[in-house]
């Protein structure tokens, strides 16, 4: 959890040198190592952390690489839950590797339901998968990195409880979900979203890239169904006021009262199996629950 | 030397006024004599020495609204404040921005070729007309004219000017005209009244501070702590964190009434809104492809839709009046989209590559340029209206010296049939039933958006062309009175003006941008 409290250029500048010389090339190189050889393997092992660690942070404006789906329809999900497509339309194309034409992918049996906004190393979503079996749930994580790690993490423990379903319910994208959420989900579609850990980005300037604000919240509102929750969850007093503050404010959210807050199997789950919940735990910190219901739009 | 005609950016039609901006003056023509009736001109507001007192000078000269005066220093955010520090004068600013040319940063290029007054870059009318509202670029302000007469004689009289936190980009109006609706760069949707009452809102600022007297709480309280943070360098930046002073609290926003209705994350570039089945709604697009559809106020917080299936940014948005079920958006894509907006679902796709290469080709360009990708077009506006029976839509491009005139069928689908060549690039026009006013580039070359023209030719262009419609075909019509006065552009003015005219190409995401810092 490196977080900037203070904007470092001179540090990273006397860095610098150093690093161009010895540092990346190599690291991208055992990299590169590392991952060939987990291919040809295709093995049970679980992937290493190491050799996909990446930057705490990346700039949410920034357009990146981003490879996502024009809108929902065009979203390809046979590839992240195989387990779960759909056997009726197309069963002709099955053979050939080729997508032959993006525009009609395969269809699954169920939709994603449980969205994990900023998953991280997928901690949270592979502890809840085998809750949730017949629920597709999904990582979302902008850095690219730690995105393949989660996603060779679901492959890997699919592979080590082959024969039974578990984790074939898990699945993970890389995503800008600030900017992109709308195209990989309807009106609607998710039942829950989880905010674990966000970036506190604690600087006043930095607030409008906070993944929680009214007019994301919207955005939020609009993917989630009636009755849905979203879970919220920081170390940082100061964010968790923010989140609560936002969501109060948002008229399409409601807080979900203490009681039924504890009673929720998910929040314990969130509370000690995210990476970051277990950091927090070592470094004796606190930890900041609120979850909110979406209630209906009123008429109009 | 240089005896160019200045161009006119944006045009609008206000009653049987055509309102039409040019730099920073805007001038007003009568359509029916075509004839030149007043202008107004921005008060310049010279070079950046330092933002803040070049706004000052704005003010003072525009007393209408004093109480804006104060909050415009607060309202520039401390990000901008350390780039003016960079750099203290105009010309050393010129200076490192070609050193360090990351080809980025246009906007702060233009404000440094020695500019004195904001440009105007978006323009509005009230649908009583008794209004007009203006966007002035570089002061990112919002300023309301009232259309009056003094003696039967036709002024643009300024009543308020409004500095908005981000530059707008897209302005529209509620049907019963009390309302501004502006989209801006950052993505945020805001409403402001249009009359700018004087009687200050419960600022925020002035919620008293609970005064404490400790002494303790003159130093900055982190929203951090030693729980929060792990490394040793941040540890050690928290520690210096806790021995810094307070920062002098920072107003947060504009004093003036203002409401945040919606946002998006990414720029803006049109917002529209619509009243279909008695419900209000408003249209948003951005440049990330999206067009979202939220309810009118006082619910806009809620999304009913979103219309996705375009492939690069979109950037405008135009609802035939009538056919207020379907929306026509069109953007950098090839082709021009037909929706049925309330679910959400394309209706038809209509091509204009085809079209625009063979107006390359009829000028002996080569379509493609040289460039691996080929031709790129963008939009840059949509216009319907209905004449004789048949529901006609008139679309421009940057930098493309041809108008194409389309119809839509009654299956809502949109079909080719009128190509009108101008003598240089289209930059903005207005249709009504009886023909288009359209604005010619006088300044550049065919299809280009920085290469000046060849004198010889130039000197023939007239800044404004007339076609009127003859059994729904567009011919020439008669000349406007008055816009062909000489403005002289100077040389060094190009590269600005160059920035003022074509700015949606800026718009498309090139490969390499924003790539991983992996």
């Amino acid at each position: 959890m490196s977080r900037f409290l203070f904007s470092k250029p001179r540090v990273t500048a006397l860095l610098c040198p150093s690093t161009i010389m010895a540092g990346p090339p190599n690291k991208r190189q055992k990299r590169e190592e590392y991952k060939t050889s987990q291919r040809e393997d295709g093995t049970a092992e679980l992937p290493k952390k190491k050799f996909y660690r990446q930057r705490a942070h990346a700039n949410p404006f920034s357009d990146h690489q981003l490879t996502y789906p024009i809108s929902p329809d065009h979203m390809d999900w046979a590839e992240y839950y195989p387990a779960f497509i759909s056997p009726e339309p197309n069963p002709v194309s099955e053979s050939t590797a080729v997508p032959a034409a993006p525009s009609t992918p395969k269809k699954l049996t169920r939709q994603v339901e449980v969205a994990d906004i900023g998953c991280g190393f997928g901690g949270l979503l592979v502890s809840l998968a085998p809750e949730l079996p017949d629920t597709l749930l999904l990582g979302m994580e902008i850095r690219a990195q730690v995105a393949e790690y989660v996603q060779e993490r679901v492959k890997a423990l699919r592979v080590q409880n082959s024969g039974t379903e578990l984790y074939q319910n898990a699945g993970c994208v890389r995503a800008n979900t600030m900017k992109f959420l709308p195209n990989f989900f309807n009106k609607s579609q998710l039942s829950k979203i989880f905010l674990c850990f966000p970036d506190p980005h604690f600087k006043a300037r930095k607030h409008k890239a906070r993944i929680v604000s009214t007019t994301l919240n919207s955005e939020y509102a609009y993917v989630v169904r009636p009755g849905g929750i979203v879970y919220t969850i920081t170390d940082v007093e100061d964010l968790h006021n923010w989140m609560v503050s936002h969501f109060d404010a948002h008229l399409s959210f409601e807080r979900v009262s203490e009681e039924e807050q504890e009673a929720d199997k998910c929040v314990a789950i969130m509370r000690t199996e995210t990476e970051e919940g277990k950091k927090v735990e070592r470094n004796k910190g606190k930890k900041f629950v609120a979850l909110f219901r979406r209630i209906e739009n009123p008429p109009w | 030397m240089s005896k160019l005609t200045m161009p006119y950016q944006c045009l609008k039609q206000c009653g049987n006024l055509l309102i039409a901006a040019r730099g920073s003056t805007i001038e007003t023509f009568n359509l029916e004599s075509r004839s030149l009736v007043s202008s107004w001109k921005c008060p310049s507001s010279k070079p950046l020495v330092s933002e803040t007192s070049a706004q000052e000078e704005v003010t003072a000269v525009e007393s209408p609204a004093p109480a804006e005066a104060a909050p415009e220093e607060s309202v520039i955010p401390p990000v901008k404040r350390r780039k003016l520090s960079l750099s203290e004068t105009p010309a050393e600013e010129n200076k490192n921005w070609k050193h360090n040319n990351k080809g980025k940063n246009h906007r702060q290029a233009a404000a440094s070729t020695g500019l004195d007054s904001p440009a105007v870059i978006a323009l509005a009318v009230t649908s009583n007309g008794h209004h007009v509202i203006a966007v002035t670029s570089e002061d990112k302000s919002i300023r309301v004219f009232e259309n009056s007469y003094i003696n039967l004689k036709h002024e643009l009289k300024q009543l308020s000017q409004r500095t908005m936190p981000k530059r707008p980009c897209g302005l529209a109006i509620t049907d019963d005209s009390s309302t501004i609706i502006s989209a801006d760069k950052f993505g945020d949707v805001f409403s402001l009244p249009l009359v700018f009452q004087e009687t200050p809102i419960p600022s925020k600022n002035e919620t008293p501070v609970p005064a404490t007297t400790e002494a303790d709480s003159v130093l900055f309280t982190p929203a951090a702590n030693h729980l929060t943070v792990h490394s040793v360098r941040n540890r050690k930046a928290l520690e210096n964190q806790k021995r810094q002073a307070k920062p002098k609290p920072d107003s947060s926003g504009p004093e003036f009434e203002h409401k945040l209705l919606l946002g998006h994350v990414s720029m803006l570039t049109d917002v529209a809104l619509h009243t279909y089945n008695g419900r209000h709604y408003i249209f948003t697009a951005d440049r990330d492809e999206h067009i979202r559809i939220s309810r009118g106020i006082p619910q806009a917080h809620i999304i009913e839709q979103f219309c996705l299936g375009h492939t690069d940014f979109v950037s405008r948005l135009c609802i035939p009046s009538t056919r207020p079920e379907i929306l026509i958006s069109g953007g950098g894509d090839d082709e021009l989209l037909v929706w049925d907006w309330e679910n959400g679902n394309l209706l038809s796709r209509a091509d204009l590559k085809g079209h625009v290469e063979v107006v390359c080709h009829e000028h002996g360009k080569a379509a493609t340029d040289g460039s691996v990708d080929g031709l790129k077009i963008a939009v840059n506006q949509i216009e319907w209206i209905m004449v004789g029976g048949e529901d006609l839509v008139v679309v421009g491009y940057e930098a493309v010296p041809a108008l194409f005139v389309f119809q839509l069928t009654a299956a809502n689908t949109l079909q080719h049939i009128q190509r009108i060549q101008l003598a240089g690039n289209v930059l903005s026009f207005i249709v009504n039933s009886e023909g288009v006013v359209v604005s010619v580039d006088t300044v550049h070359a065919l299809f280009s958006s920085s290469e000046q023209r060849n004198m010889a030719e130039a000197v023939d262009v007239q800044p404004l062309s007339t076609f009127v419609f003859e059994d729904q075909r567009l011919v020439p019509g008669p000349a406007f009175e008055g816009a062909e006065q000489r403005h002289e552009v100077p040389a060094e003015e190009l590269g600005r003006l160059g920035a003022l005219l074509y700015g949606l190409e800026n718009l498309r995401k090139r490969e390499g941008d924003g790539r991983d810092e992996d």
